[in-house]
């Protein structure tokens, strides 16, 4: 302005005017008759930008800030949508604002008579083509022909801000493809834009029912309603806090229902988006919600989501039990991998119509998961464990044990309870073995441990047999137990004959098959559950040792007595007495030798079964009836030997024997057992049972022996009773 | 508080321009959180002409919690329990259960609502099943019921 005379020139007078439409027109300095003006490109329909890779082959996909992600939601979907139309094309984006357009005026010498303007157009970053650039330069001329060669200039601003509207007509065209490298920078401009515009705005918080400035307020991303910074803190602190993190979503009470409206044609897309409508920690992050919140959002939405899925394997350690690693729910490394984590789960959740069949199979589907599938990994202890028996991971190769009732065949069932019913386990390396003949010193095959085949204990390898010579063991004497072997074809009792009680033999067997052929089963369970001493917790029978052999023996011994082919006859032929004609020794003193009267346990039990039978005499009970006569002289001459056999037999904790009050009367059944009823009902031959029994513990008493006689003998009454006092006394 | 700003100004809001047919005060002057509203009887519904007494109870992080609405008038209605106490005159409304419950949404909404409940109950989500049944299946009696009920209980109250 240092010239006077452009004061008065027209052109300053133009651009003065201009000036004063357009405040953000500067004048040059230098020269009066150059202005600038940098007008913004605001299109009214968005414009579709393609963002063409970059020629040297370096992938297009810029990283985005984080502002560029949060704030661009809606048109990144639209991004993904035209990917998938147009994978070659790649990067499109619908902006609304892009970089202002910046115009040089200068007006020359002769303008507007003579000369038209002169016009210089730039962007920055060069988003429009240079052909574009240069129509609008040119249009400067155009117009001033137009208007018959007249200030133009305030046309030209008009026209170029008409065709910035219109996007200067490059929606038009089929697409508008700009060098990638420029494509930060465009969105930026286009996110910063928005915000600044959005700070500017008011707004009616819905919640709080106040104006707020946009500054103060945050637009969701996923609907775009606005609420009031404030208000979004408050409840989503309070939702996280309280654990609610279903909640955290946006507040307008129509938000979800219009968007499922909308995508309702597709009833899978519906029901994805109701699902998923919570915000993302990041969006979060930005409103702002404090960092640790929002890690406990994303903890909390995980664990919800490993909770929902019944296929989440956790860790069996008890202090541990985090969830096994799954591509499905990988554990986040931090609040950003968790970003992605969210992404991915939306996929995840379309496919969500597999899972249900998945729910229902699974507990039988992992009994036939391939080993090869079967390793789990802790995602927090990293402990490497078989998703099936749940124990540390045993490799493909390895079985799991123990093994799954399911897995196992037929046959693979037989032979496990074979050996379970037929072999002892070396306490070293649990090699089961199998005696076929022989004492019950064993050599592990395996590992050579020296152990004891009835109860599994080591052996001494300088004195094994210690275990068997020892008082004090369960298996005292008993070394020779099941010398013939063991297993279903065997006959154990065959040993006991040979070995423990060779004048058993006969009895035992005719006393099955005299009264028990018609009722084994009942025997044998008379012997395997009701056996009224055991439990009183001592020895039993020859097999002190742990419940399933001690079981798996009886039961042997039982099917012994079932045994066909022995002699039956005999032993029923005694005459019949009256029931009440024996005389019950009820003052009888209680023996001294209590202690050791092993007999009276399981042996005891055993032979009960035999006296039942009325022809039967005794506990000890050898002396079997061939008659009266017979029976009392057998009694008289074996019992003593018997009492010592079964003694030793039987380590003895067993408490003294019945009460002096408990009347040594000879049952007629084994006490509650009920496997005599007809010898029970008195109908066949009672009396002589009873008079044996008097008899023999008479006999006993005279050789000190008479703890050898049992309250087994007594009738069931008493045998109650006697049993009761045992067991207070023990 | 955030809660007391935002009861004033709906309280402010309800008492200026009340929805039609429902008024608006505080129970209790000294406090916002207890409201008592009167609501007629939507014409056209066997309810009209009956005032019903609701009892609102506004949770102290209101909004984002929901308001109990507690109708104290007696009513027949398949959506309003008629149980004995503590239960009486519970609504069922799914705008109000704790995981439906939006933030932004209004006194003023959950008034219509309700009043507009009365003018068509929803047998689909009743309390008083049998109510509901009798609503589906005998509208006659239901009405009849129901007039019964305004007479006794929401008419000559005030």
């Amino acid at each position: 302005m240092d010239d006077p005379a452009a004061e008065d020139d027209e052109r300053t007078i133009e651009l003065a005017s201009i000036a004063a439409i357009y405040p953000e027109l500067i004048v040059d300095a230098q020269d009066p008759y150059t202005a600038t003006l940098e007008l913004s490109v605001t299109p009214v329909i968005p414009l579709r930008i393609l963002f063409a890779p970059a020629t040297d082959g370096v992938p297009p996909a810029l990283p985005k800030p984080p502002s560029s992600t949060e704030q661009n939601g809606v048109n990144v979907n639209i991004d993904s949508q035209v990917q998938v139309q147009q994978p070659a094309l790649l990067d499109a984006h619908e902006l609304s604002h892009l970089p202002p357009v910046a115009l040089r005026i200068t007006l020359p010498e002769g303008y507007p008579a003579v000369k038209p303007p002169v016009i210089s157009i730039s962007v920055t970053p060069p988003w429009l083509s240079s052909s574009v650039l240069n129509r609008l330069r040119e249009d400067c001329a155009r117009l001033w022909e137009e208007l018959g060669h007249d200030q133009v200039v305030y046309t030209y601003i008009d026209h170029v801000q008409q065709e910035a509207e219109q996007a200067f007509g490059l929606a038009r065209e089929a697409d508008v493809q700009v060098p990638s490298d420029l494509k930060l920078a465009l969105l930026d401009f286009d996110l910063k834009t928005k915000q600044e515009i959005f700070e500017k705005e008011t707004f009616d918080c819905g919640i709080c029912l106040e104006p707020k400035k946009g500054s103060n307020c945050h637009r969701l991303l996923q609907c775009g309603h606005v609420f009031c910074v404030a208000c979004l803190q408050d409840f989503y602190k309070s939702c996280i806090t309280e654990g609610d993190v279903d909640n955290v979503k946006c507040l307008s009470p129509t938000c979800g229902d219009a968007d499922s409206r909308r995508i309702g044609a597709d009833g899978r897309l519906l029901r994805r988006r109701k699902q998923d409508r919570t915000l993302n920690p990041s969006e979060l992050l930005q409103i702002p919600i404090e960092q640790e919140l929002v890690q406990r959002y994303v903890r909390l939405k995980r664990k919800k989501r490993l909770e929902a899925d019944k296929n989440t394997i956790y860790c069996p350690r008890q202090w541990c039990q985090g969830a096994a690693r799954s591509k499905k729910h990988p554990k986040p490394v931090d609040l950003m991998g968790d970003m992605v984590d969210e992404s991915s789960e939306s996929e995840l959740d379309g496919d969500a119509p597999q899972v249900p069949p998945d729910k229902k199979t699974k507990k039988a589907d992992l009994e036939f998961l391939p080993m090869s599938e079967r390793l789990a990994v802790c995602e927090d202890c990293d402990f490497a464990f078989c998703c099936v028996c749940r124990k540390g991971w045993h490799g493909e190769l390895a079985r799991c044990s123990p093994r799954r009732q399911q897995e196992l065949n037929e046959e693979e069932a037989a032979s496990l309870a074979y050996m379970q019913k037929y072999s002892t386990g070396c306490p070293t390396c649990n090699a089961p073995c199998q005696k076929a003949m022989g004492c019950n010193h064993m050599i592990c095959f395996k590992c050579k441990t020296h152990f004891c085949y009835l109860c599994s204990s080591y052996l001494m390898p300088d004195n094994p047999y210690r275990h068997f010579n020892d008082e004090k063991s369960p298996c005292y004497m008993r070394l020779w137990v099941l010398e013939a072997g063991d297993g279903e074809g065997v006959d154990p009792q065959g040993a006991h004959n040979n070995l423990e009680l060779p004048d058993w033999e006969a009895e035992v067997d005719s006393d099955a098959d005299s009264d028990d052929d018609d009722l084994p089963p009942e025997n044998f369970n008379a012997f395997r559950g009701h056996r009224p001493f055991a439990d009183e917790g001592s020895s039993d029978d020859e097999e002190p040792a742990p419940g399933q052999r001690r079981n798996r023996n009886m039961r042997i011994e039982i099917v012994n007595f079932a045994r066909p082919g022995a002699q039956i006859p005999q032993w029923i032929e005694l005459p019949e007495q009256p029931r009440a004609a024996a005389p019950a020794p009820q003052a009888v003193p209680n023996p001294p030798r209590a202690r050791r009267r092993g007999g009276g346990g399981q042996q005891g039990n055993r032979q009960r079964n035999m006296i039942n039978e009325p022809a039967r005499a005794v506990r000890g009970g050898h002396a079997q009836a061939h008659g009266h006569d017979q029976a009392r002289a057998r009694a008289r001459h074996q019992a003593p030997n018997n009492a010592l056999r079964a003694g030793d037999g039987q380590f003895d904790q067993r408490p003294p024997p019945q009460p002096d009050g408990a009347a040594p009367i000879l049952p007629l059944a084994a006490p509650g057992q009920g496997n005599h009823p007809g010898a029970r009902g008195g109908g066949q031959q009672p009396g002589p049972v009873r008079a044996m029994g008097l008899e023999r513990f008479l006999q006993l008493a005279i050789q000190d022996q008479e703890d050898e006689w049992d309250s087994d003998e007594l009738d069931d009454e008493f045998d109650l009773v006697a049993v009761q006092e045992l067991r207070r006394r023990g | 508080m955030a809660s007391q700003k935002r009861i004033t100004k709906e309280l402010g809001d309800l008492m200026n321009s009340p929805p039609p047919g429902i008024a608006v005060a505080l129970a209790d002057e000294a406090n916002l959180y207890q409201w008592k509203v009167t609501m007629e009887g939507p014409a056209g519904s066997p309810y009209a002409g009956g005032k019903f007494d609701l009892s609102i109870n506004l949770p102290q992080n209101y909004p984002f919690k929901p308001p109990t609405v507690v109708f104290t008038t007696k009513i027949y209605h398949p959506n309003i329990s008629n149980d004995s106490p503590p239960n009486s005159g519970t609504m069922c409304l799914g705008m109000l259960k704790d995981s439906e419950w939006k933030p932004s949404t209004k006194m003023s909404a959950v008034l219509e609502f309700a009043r507009q409940l009365l003018k068509e109950p929803n047998p689909d989500d009743a309390v008083e099943t049998k109510i509901a049944e009798q609503y589906r299946n005998d509208r006659g009696a239901y009405e009849k019921e129901a007039r019964d009920w305004v007479k006794r209980y929401a008419s000559g109250k005030k």
